[in-house]
């Protein structure tokens, strides 16, 4: 029998501790109550536990994980999954801003659609957005891969380092630097790998995009992106 | 030429004009960014004289108090951080830290030797913009562990095993603006350790990817006291600028202690354009924390780090007397190791200086195996000898502290207080409230009615609550 935890009644800090407790113990699954998208709950959970939360989380929630996977039944506040090392996080509904922001690892899929800045700063690991994503997604992106399903709005890729975006929906302004590449049959295999489990994207016209390189190193003669930079 | 009269020739072809605006040094900026097409690097600091803490001095005991012997008499130094919150507040026998200061923009050797040296004088040390190196967590029994807005290296595993986390907002090099590494450090473990392509201009973001502004900050904190599970205290730096203000909004937040680093604060590569035009100075910025901490009624509750051209033990001790809870040195411990010796003269002059001018840090190319990851310079500055330095540097900035603690009558450092201390200038004093040599007035004291008041007198109403 899975074991519950129920938000109802406690603070955030005993829920989290409650977690961490069964987790170390050896939980394969827990449950939690009533979230009442309360902000910061499974936070830093090592163990390869199945956290689910039979609702909506706020901000800050299913961060700084290494091994944990959760599922969100309702919606995410801002930065869910963000600075994860590895694990999983698939939110059933949509998400707020900085979806994954900064993730080094393991994988976050939002179904529905998503904020402003998703996949901000990645170093790793991989984000899936199943509708559209806001402005700027993808910014200062650094490593791993995004992708958005649906629409995204001006901005996406700006500045970005290196990896790769991959949008199904329309675009609009590109962000500074953040330039089109051709998509090959291993971009479309790794896109099926990363959409279908979740009933994500099926024929997608997908656009991929990635990093020009001309904000690596400065050069004089490129002034203009410096200056026109988002 | 021509002749005076006096039989005096006078050649006019080589008079030579002394401009106000128009300094050889002014002269050489414009025609370099007539070469580069961009602003400027450097590392060290702001190069413009600011108002700063010498131009204080200290009122020791004579005939109206009696004073401790300067040279023997115990004199407490220990300081405690992180009170309010934590259940293990950070313990250090001297009020004197050391800042954060990457792996990256230092070499490992740099940053071990510093861990090292800190230790055995009982202190802490800080990470940086880029995470913690395993070298420096080896060699540091205090470590802070920084959280910066690159989240280069960000590990809830490190976090773990600090024994402090400290958000960092901004530097007072350049406060509202992030960090550069520039490509030539940018080294295979560096850019392994920041995900980052190898040789890349690094310009780091100056907003944190998962949170943005005050309301998120106490989000923010919330998240890292549940992945220590409240065991250590999370310290929230700032560049000052806006100082008094963002004391209050990071101390309602739920800081345990707030790092004010000052405009004279040091970087390994910052435009510098805006170190000598950004922020507000350490002794400016030391009052303004300190006054909102009163307003707060959190003074002593919520601990004080300042930083930013802290030298000597003068300044050490000052800033305890203007409020402050312990000092950070960061500059100043990279000239115990050796910046700026004179050593390996010839490397200076490849880069067009010389010692005790170089500020070349931005290169990679440090003559004395700080700043680089270069394997040939880094070998210049072996751990041991760097411990041995800073060590040494430490110890004798408390011994210099505790000399003005024990000529005030002070039985521990954190004793000193702004009546011990008089100002030399009139900006000074209307700084700090302090009243100028001779006088007993304190220019532009109190600063609220003066700075805040509706005209009758009576503070706003935020003033009156506690601010925001």
């Amino acid at each position: 029998m899975d074991a519950v935890v129920d938000c109802a009644g406690q603070t955030t800090r005993e829920v989290n501790r409650e977690l961490k407790r069964l987790a170390a113990e050896g939980a394969a699954e827990i449950r939690v109550l009533h979230p009442g998208a309360r902000h910061c709950l499974g936070v830093a959970i090592f163990e390869p536990v199945l956290i689910r939360f039979a609702g909506s989380v706020g901000y800050l929630c299913c961060t700084l994980g290494d091994g944990a996977r959760f599922e969100v039944e309702g919606d995410a506040g801002w930065s869910v999954g963000a600075d994860m090392h590895a694990g999983s996080v698939v939110v059933h509904g949509g998400a707020g801003t900085n979806v994954g922001a900064s993730m080094k690892g393991g994988s976050v899929v939002v179904k529905g659609s998503v904020g402003t800045r998703a996949g901000i700063a990645g170093k790793g690991g991989t984000v899936v957005v199943g509708g559209d994503a806001g402005y700027m997604s993808g910014f200062m992106f650094q490593k791993g891969v995004l992708v958005v399903c649906g629409d995204v709005d001006d901005g996406i890729g700006d500045s970005m380092y290196a990896g790769d975006i991959y949008v199904g929906g329309s675009i609009g302004e590109p962000g500074s630097d953040c330039v089109v590449r051709d998509l090959t049959d291993a971009d479309e295999r790794l896109l099926h790998e990363l959409c279908d489990p979740h009933g994500l994207g099926p024929k997608r016209a997908w656009t991929k995009l990635g990093s020009g390189g001309r904000l690596h190193n400065f050069d004089k003669r490129e002034f203009a992106i410096w200056r026109e930079a988002m | 030429m021509t002749d005076h009269g006096n039989g005096e020739a006078v050649d006019f072809r080589r008079w030579l004009h002394q401009h106000a605006v128009w300094t050889p040094d002014v002269i050489q900026d414009i025609q370099l960014k007539a070469e580069l097409g961009r602003y400027r690097y450097r590392g060290m600091s702001t190069t413009r004289p600011v108002p700063n803490m010498d131009d204080l001095t200290f009122l020791p005991c004579t005939l109206s108090r009696v004073p401790l012997e300067g040279y023997r008499e115990r004199c407490v130094t220990e300081t405690v951080l992180g009170t309010r919150f934590a259940e293990r507040p950070v313990r250090l026998k001297i009020p004197i830290c050391v800042v954060g200061m990457s792996f990256g923009a230092l070499s490992r050797n740099a940053k071990a030797g510093i861990g090292l040296g800190a230790t055995r004088a009982g202190t802490s040390t800080t990470t940086g913009d880029g995470g913690m190196h395993p070298l420096e967590r080896e060699n540091s029994e205090h470590l802070i562990y920084q959280i910066c807005p690159s989240h280069y290296g960000n590990s809830a595993h490190d976090m773990a095993s600090a024994d402090a986390v400290e958000i960092v907002v901004g530097q007072g090099a350049k406060p509202g603006t992030g960090g550069v590494l520039l490509g030539a450090k940018v080294s295979d473990e560096v850019a392994r350790m920041r995900d980052l392509p190898l040789g890349v201009d690094q310009r780091s973001p100056v907003r944190h990817p998962d949170f943005i502004g005050p309301a998120d900050l106490r989000l923010k904190i919330e998240q890292i006291r549940e992945a220590t599970d409240w065991q250590i205290p999370v310290y929230v730096k700032i560049g000052a600028a806006r100082t008094r203000d963002d004391v209050k909004l990071a101390a309602k937040a739920g800081a345990d202690v707030i790092v004010i680093d000052g405009m004279e604060g040091g970087s390994a590569a910052t435009p510098d354009i805006l170190y000598d035009h950004t922020g507000i100075p350490t002794m400016a910025a030391i009052c303004e924390a300190r006054r909102a901490l009163e307003d707060l009624g959190l003074l002593g509750e919520v601990q004080i780090v300042l930083q930013g051209g802290i030298k000597n033990g003068a300044d050490v001790a000052k800033a305890l007397a203007l409020g402050a809870d312990a000092v950070g040195v960061g500059s100043a411990a990279m000239i115990a190791l050796g910046c700026n010796s004179a050593r390996y003269i010839e490397d200076y002059h490849a880069l067009g200086t010389e010692p005790g001018h170089c500020a070349h840090c931005h290169t990679g190319q440090c003559p004395v195996g700080i700043t680089t990851q270069d394997e040939r310079l880094i070998e210049r500055l072996p751990v041991e000898v760097a411990a041995e330095r800073v060590e040494n540097f430490l110890n004798a900035l408390t011994l210099e502290c505790q000399m003005f603690a024990r000529a005030c009558g002070k039985q521990d450092v954190h004793d000193l207080e702004p009546e011990d201390l008089r100002a030399l200038t009139l900006e000074a004093s209307m700084i700090t409230g302090i009243p100028l040599v001779g006088t007993d007035a304190a220019f532009g004291a109190p600063w609220a009615h003066r700075m805040h008041n509706d005209g009758a007198g009576h503070l706003p109403t935020s003033d009156v609550e506690g601010g925001h």
